[in-house]
């Protein structure tokens, strides 16, 4: 057989069924014209031959019971996870996010709080000037003065909190009175104290997504929280062919029309929706070519997708005009479609609505600065020292870090 | 090729085993152990180290079942989880053992050589890939997944999924069918 020939990645794909409809029939026609084309793709298949005879092998006997096994006998007996009440892997995914998002807007909302960060219209500057204020400020022995609160005494004792007052970044985030009040949550501490969650919000697709108006407000709004247990909408939401679909404004201003509403909850739309009489109906001429085409065609062979429109909430999501152009833009697709976004730690849900009911809050969102603070290595140890609750409850604590950053 | 389907009920036992339920666990591996148990067998090229390389993939699996997105296929997360276990054990491992001669070469018919001594042959050239080629090889042949379901498992581009395939049946080719090699 004779070195690979420059066609060699057609015949590959050929093997494989990889090539277009179109692609196969020019290869076609070339094989046919082309005798060292043809040797090499007999000599192709001679390989996949050889590779395909080779039989399955066969589990060991018990390999898998003895797994099991293994997992029954470790004390403690390990779960995956525990959870108090039953949920669908659709239900807790959704839960997670909804969860992160709580842990952000408590933290964001506490950032902004204090006052003057991130400094208007300026970075470096403000940087500077916070680490030179820091460095005019020395530790007194007032600063430790908390009564009989041993714990927070002994936080305030500790490296963890030596460490604190050197990092600018957790002296700005710990300053501030709204986020010691939120920290003060032990659900909270911990779930900051996960990785995950600085991580996902270390996302910049993710942060720029949180930003957006109408996908904020849409995160806030309780029926979309709701919606996002559904698997449908998740499907949707990854389905490149929908989101093409959706980018199109004529796509909307049809799907608004309640006779189109009413088609997709048809059972039989699918024929219904291909047919050109309804969507000469449906929408206007300029929309047809829309209807006709093949990504509107695939997406709505989508069983999931299918029965995701046949329900009303879900329509009424999609008909917000502002809502589907943030969701066509690829940076807020790919969000959502980010491990990240889905992984992020458990919080509370009370959090989501203020974060995204505020501009402002959604604009830190989008600050670098926020993420890097959060993934501060000092800011963690923080957030896991057991004294740090008590701690920030005094008033002690918060002069300190007042005067530090004056 | 030995493709697995994803079973409709799969969504429902990882609910299961998320509750505690480790028979559910069982229920849900045990249409994949072939074919996993496979793909371990052509990546390490030796039984007994497959299955200790799948039986660490399944209680890794186990362990992490919460982080696995119900909107993926359970087989491709799985693939992927066996695949790193096999790639971590064997990154560093050099073939020792002469490969036997070709196919081709040996002048005898494929008819006529014993199904054993084929299948023999191409596990050890298997063996003589790098884990990289190895691993879209057989990801593409003994597990039937697509370019882009191989660039999914592995994390890696689909065009370098290509690229690798390409150069693995090169390899193969060679070392089972007596290509010249490629200049």
């Amino acid at each position: 057989m004779s070195a690979r020939v420059p066609d060699d990645e057609l015949l590959h794909r050929l093997l494989d069924g990889e090539l277009t409809p179109a692609e196969r029939n020019a290869l076609t026609e070339r094989l046919e014209a082309d005798a060292a084309l043809r040797a090499r793709l007999t000599a192709l298949e001679s390989l996949n031959r050889v590779l395909a005879d080779v039989p399955a092998e066969v589990p060991p006997a018990g390999l898998l019971s003895d797994v099991v096994r293994t997992i029954r006998a470790a004390s403690p007996a390990p779960r995956p996870v525990t959870r108090s009440e039953l949920e669908t892997g659709e239900q807790v995914m959704a839960r997670k996010v909804m969860w992160g998002l709580a842990a952000a807007a408590v933290l964001v909302l506490a950032v902004l709080s204090y006052t003057g960060w991130p400094p208007a219209g300026g970075g470096t500057e403000g940087a500077i000037g916070a680490a030179r204020r820091y460095q005019a400020q020395q530790i007194g022995a007032e600063d430790v003065q908390l009564g009989d609160e041993a714990a927070a005494q002994d936080f305030l004792q500790s490296e963890v909190f030596d460490a604190i007052i050197r990092d600018e970044a957790a002296r700005k985030l710990f300053a501030d009175a709204g986020l010691r009040a939120q920290l003060a949550n032990a659900d909270l501490l911990r779930a900051l104290a996960d990785p995950a969650l600085a991580d996902a919000l270390a996302n910049p697709e993710l942060r720029y997504a949180l930003t957006n108006d109408v996908v904020a407000s849409a995160l806030a709004d309780a029926d979309f929280a709701r919606a996002l247990t559904r698997a449908e909408l998740r499907l949707a939401l990854a389905d490149q062919n929908f989101m093409l679909f959706l980018r199109n404004p004529k796509i909307m201003l049809a799907l608004a029309d309640p006779a189109l509403a009413k088609a997709i909850a048809d059972p039989g739309l699918r024929k219904r929706i291909q047919d050109a009489d309804l969507a000469r109906a449906l929408s206007e001429p300029a929309a047809l070519k829309v209807f006709a085409s093949k990504e509107l065609t695939a997406a709505l062979q989508t069983p999931e997708l299918l029965a995701a429109l046949a329900k009303p909430d879900f329509r009424k999501l999609w008909l917000q005009a502002d809502l589907q152009a943030a969701f066509a833009d690829p940076g807020i697709q790919k969000a959502f479609a980010s491990p990240e976004f889905r992984t992020v730690g458990p919080l509370m849900m009370r959090g989501v609505k203020l974060m995204l009911s505020s501009p402002e809050l959604r604009r830190m969102l989008n600050d670098p600065g926020f993420a890097l603070a959060l993934r501060s290595p000092n800011v963690k140890l923080a957030l896991q020292h057991p004294g740090f609750a008590r701690a920030l409850q005094s008033p002690q604590f918060a002069a300190r870090m007042g005067r530090m950053l004056q | 090729m030995y493709l697995v389907k994803q079973k409709p009920d799969e969504p429902a036992l990882v609910a299961r085993v998320l509750q505690g339920d480790t028979a559910a666990f069982e229920e849900l591996l045990k249409p994949h152990e072939a074919a996993l148990f496979t793909l371990a067998c052509r990546m390490l090229g030796d039984r007994e180290e497959a299955r200790d390389a799948l039986q660490s993939a399944l209680l890794r699996a186990y362990q992490h079942l919460a982080q696995f997105n119900p909107a993926h296929r359970f087989f491709s997360w799985m693939y992927r989880i066996v695949m790193n276990e096999c790639l971590n054990r064997r990154r560093d491992r050099v073939p020792e053992d002469e490969l036997p001669p070709t196919l081709a070469a040996s002048g005898t018919p494929f008819e006529a050589a014993a199904a054993s001594e084929r299948a023999a042959q191409v596990r050890a050239a298997l063996q003589r890939l790098s884990p990289e080629h190895r691993a879209v090889v057989t990801l593409r042949h003994f597990g039937g997944l697509s370019y882009d379901e191989i660039a999914d498992t592995l994390g890696i581009p689909a065009k370098t999924v290509k690229s690798r395939l390409y150069s693995a049946r090169q390899r193969l080719g060679e070392l089972l069918l007596g290509w010249s090699t490629e200049s």
